[in-house]
């Protein structure tokens, strides 16, 4: 950044039509990282148009050459926990999804389902969905992950873990990693 | 024989095949590959028209 004519001259930041098209190439993976933080796909869709409003409006302070996809899915992350302060509706959970939980039953025991791990991942604390979604669905480094998260990077690995194991039991049928997976997130 | 077991050994778990974290990579998939509705790109649109606007001519 440089003053010139009186004025500050953001020469940092990257010409409009480059945080266009970057910004619309990643518009199918904010959506999805939205709706695996929300549950709810209207709500993400809303979240994700959000972020991507407030990225446009601060895009000056985004330095290229470093990771735009980290820097929005930060703003996404931000925007779904300013909302949820604001929003009873998306406590991370998804009243639909909460329905299906109490009337499905398993249908072929011994296989691994998608929609099983779906169910097994709406069940965890949100700081521990959240590093799923980065690291395991999105692929991110876990120094990215630190990034988007706001939290170093052995905090990523150690919320990981616990992750990783809390949906392992789950999917196993333990619902009641459930209550202490919550219980240390909250405590 | 031996030392390709030890080398077995040491692979990280994080490039062990995993098939919850493979299922979790799938949902990201399925929904990132969902058609993308249109509000978006009026979204974008938008926004650049805004920016379009308020610079001096």
């Amino acid at each position: 950044m440089r003053e010139k004519h009186g004025h500050i001259d953001h020469i940092d930041a990257p010409p409009v039509d480059d945080f266009k098209e970057q910004m619309i190439a990643l518009i199918p993976s904010l959506r999805a990282f939205a709706r695996g933080l929300c549950r709810h796909r209207e709500l993400a869709d809303d979240l994700a148009q959000e972020a991507m409003a407030r990225a446009w409006a601060a895009r000056d302070s985004f330095t290229p050459g470093t990771n735009f996809r980290a820097w929005m899915f930060m703003i996404v992350r931000n925007q779904f926990y300013s909302t949820v302060r604001k929003n009873a509706r998306m406590v991370s959970w998804d009243p639909e999804a909460a329905e299906r939980l109490l009337v499905q039953k398993p249908t072929q025991e011994m296989s691994l389902h998608v929609q099983d791990v779906d169910e097994a991942l709406n069940k965890l604390p949100p700081q521990q969905r959240e590093m799923l979604l980065l690291i395991a669905a999105a692929g991110m480094s876990y120094e990215d992950a630190a990034v988007v998260a706001g939290c170093t990077l052995g905090t990523v690995k150690s919320r990981l873990s616990r992750a990783r194991t809390a949906l392992q039991l789950l999917v196993d049928g333990d619902d009641d990693i459930v209550d202490d997976e919550l219980a240390r997130e909250i405590g | 024989m031996v030392k390709k077991i030890e080398r077995m050994k040491v692979i990280s778990p994080d490039l062990a095949f995993d098939p919850v974290e493979a299922a979790l990579r799938q949902l990201f998939e399925e929904m990132s590959a969902e058609e993308i509705p249109d509000d978006f790109m009026a979204l974008v649109a938008q926004l650049d028209n805004q920016t379009q606007n308020s610079e001096p001519k």
